[in-house]
């Protein structure tokens, strides 16, 4: 990256909201485990908010959807899991070297950033299947245990896996605070209003694209490695699931404010507890109770809830209006 | 300059499908040229500009830039070296403040850099007379200002060669003779200019060097009065009687 395009407009003015992020998420993390004793499922909510980050940086920022995201999520896990249980790295540079290659490959994918629209979301989802036929493929049975699933049990330290997914969760919502203040950030946020005009600007689209979908597939890779280790043990279609690890994760930052720092967090922590819930009271029908309760979001809150309690705020801190 | 044309475009030719847009079209600007590219619709003049400037890649014939063949370069290498345009249709990032709008054209342009950025862009806002709606957004601006914000754009990064889409369209008497004082302020910052437009006493307010485009091709080369004389150019603007 060329660093003279890349400085913070106003620095003095982020810190105010970089401290409205951490501090709700660090009570959530903390005392939420307490309030509901199931450790797991802020878990599983810390490693949302990093893919939600992540989507939010290459969908929201440059207007590019990759419906097949979740491969970055995937190659990060078995990346990990196989550094660790072939190789014997410790944890921490397993997870980061299975985000590398998770960025890697994301390099390998750069000529689907000359498609676009439809064209790039459905062929980001040929590479997720491709992925995850490579993956399962029982030829690959000693690599990655095929369809048998791959086991690091040696390294399982919930409580630890769990503390480092609440810090990078909390710093991927930092990264994308920082990119939105950014000149990089007006780019990309250029870039997806408009690519033919940003060109004449002197962007390179293509170029800045690749960056946003290089940082965007690290943070999914570190996601992957972190779910992995807190597993242990998983079966390919447990992190090539394109369910939860894709689809959701578009629902989860359409829902909070796509191209927003704080929507894409506010989204995935009311609709993971939301689904959470469901899934618990009314576990046969959770998908349809789901499904309707996203149609009647998206009829009536297009733009997600982000710009709505953006307004309650002005409202409660400047009940006469800005001057 | 040592004497050699600023931009040649020579023999473009492009097709869409069976339709030829351009059919092997040549001109060229030296420097300090301001040329006027008239015809009537469909004549193919944004089709020039679209393609002089990298939104598409010509079928057939060259673009040199000072001697430098770009007509294969991307649009914001062209933009680097020195190419930049307005739209017909402005095209601002709507969702951007006009400060924001600039800021990226300072940033990425030709000279692209961040020194002195506060007072270069105030000094292009004022010049596009846009200073007021610095912290606006760019969506909230009205045509003329959109327009306005379009050419500040493009000249952000510091072209050499300015292409101006019909600027002056839809805009009231006023309002474009204040483009046209405009331009002829833009015209000592850039090296040569291309400007195409509809309107034929807005071209006579700009430049005298005018060429007419009809159908892709150049039918008349020359200045602005001979043009409206020539039987050619009266033929397709006012059909065959208006020749006669």
């Amino acid at each position: 990256m060329n660093f003279r395009h890349f400085f913070l407009k106003d620095p003095k003015r982020m810190w105010p909201e970089a401290s409205m992020l951490v501090a709700p998420l660090a009570v959530i993390f903390i005392l939420g485990p307490d309030i509901y004793p199931n450790q797991s499922i802020f878990m599983e909510l810390a490693v949302f908010i990093m893919l939600a980050d992540a989507l939010n940086i290459v969908y929201g920022y440059t207007g590019y959807l990759p419906f097949g995201f979740g491969v970055f999520f995937a190659v990060g896990a078995y990346g990990t899991a196989i550094l660790i249980s072939h190789a014997s790295w410790q944890v921490a540079p397993a997870i980061i070297a299975g985000a590398c290659l998770a960025a890697l490959l994301s390099l390998l994918f750069t000529p689907l950033l000359r498609l676009s629209g439809a064209y790039f979301a459905i062929s980001s989802l040929a590479a997720f299947e491709a992925f995850y036929l490579i993956f399962s493929n029982t030829q690959l049975t000693s690599l990655t245990g095929g369809p048998y699933g791959i086991s690091f049990t040696q390294v399982y330290n919930a409580n630890l896996d769990y503390t480092a997914a609440v810090v990078l969760a909390i710093a991927s919502a930092i990264v994308v605070l920082v990119i939105s203040k950014s000149t990089f950030g007006i780019a990309l946020q250029a870039i997806r209003e408009d690519r033919f005009a940003v060109e004449l600007a002197g962007v390179s689209s293509l170029r800045y694209r690749t960056y946003a979908w290089l940082i965007s597939s690290f943070i999914s890779g570190i996601a992957g490695g972190l779910f992995g280790w807190y597993q242990g043990f998983f079966y390919p279609e447990a992190v090539f699931n394109l369910t939860e690890f894709s689809v959701l994760v578009i629902v989860f930052v359409l829902f909070g404010g796509k191209g927003t720092v704080f929507g894409p967090v506010v989204g995935t922590v009311i609709l993971f507890l939301v689904y959470e819930i469901l899934s618990l009271t009314f576990s046969n029908s959770l998908l349809i109770i789901f499904g309707l309760l996203l149609v009647v979001l998206v009829l009536f809150i297009p733009n997600g809830i982000e710009p709505l309690l953006r307004k309650a705020a002005d409202l409660l801190l400047y009940p006469d209006g800005r001057d | 300059m040592d004497g050699g044309a600023v931009l040649e475009v020579n023999g473009i030719v492009k097709r869409f499908g069976s339709l030829e847009a351009l059919g092997g079209v040549s001109l060229s600007l030296q420097s300090g040229d301001i040329l006027g590219l008239i015809g009537p619709n469909g004549s193919g003049k944004t089709t020039l500009i679209n393609v002089v400037s990298g939104l598409l890649y010509p079928d057939a014939g060259s673009l040199l830039l000072y001697g430098r063949r770009i007509d294969r370069l991307s649009p914001h290498r062209r933009s680097h070296l020195g190419v930049n345009r307005t739209f017909q249709i402005p095209h601002p990032f709507t969702g951007l403040t006009v400060r924001e709008n600039i800021d990226i054209s300072l940033l990425f342009g030709r000279l692209g850099n961040r020194a002195d950025l506060d007072q270069r862009a105030e000094d292009i806002l004022k010049l596009a007379g846009l200073s007021e709606f610095s912290e606006h957004k760019a969506g909230n601006l009205n045509t003329s200002q959109k327009k306005m914000l379009d050419l500040a754009k493009a000249l952000a990064t510091e072209p050499k060669v300015l292409l101006v889409d019909e600027l002056a369209a839809g805009l009231n008497t006023s309002e474009a003779e204040a483009v046209a004082r405009l331009l002829k302020e833009v015209r000592k910052s850039v090296d040569a200019m291309i400007v195409v437009e509809h309107v034929m006493n807005f071209i006579k307010r700009v430049t005298e060097d005018v060429v007419v485009l009809d159908a892709g091709k150049v039918i008349f080369s020359g200045k602005f009065i001979d043009a409206v004389k020539d039987s050619k150019v009266r033929e397709v603007y006012l059909g065959k009687a208006g020749g006669t």
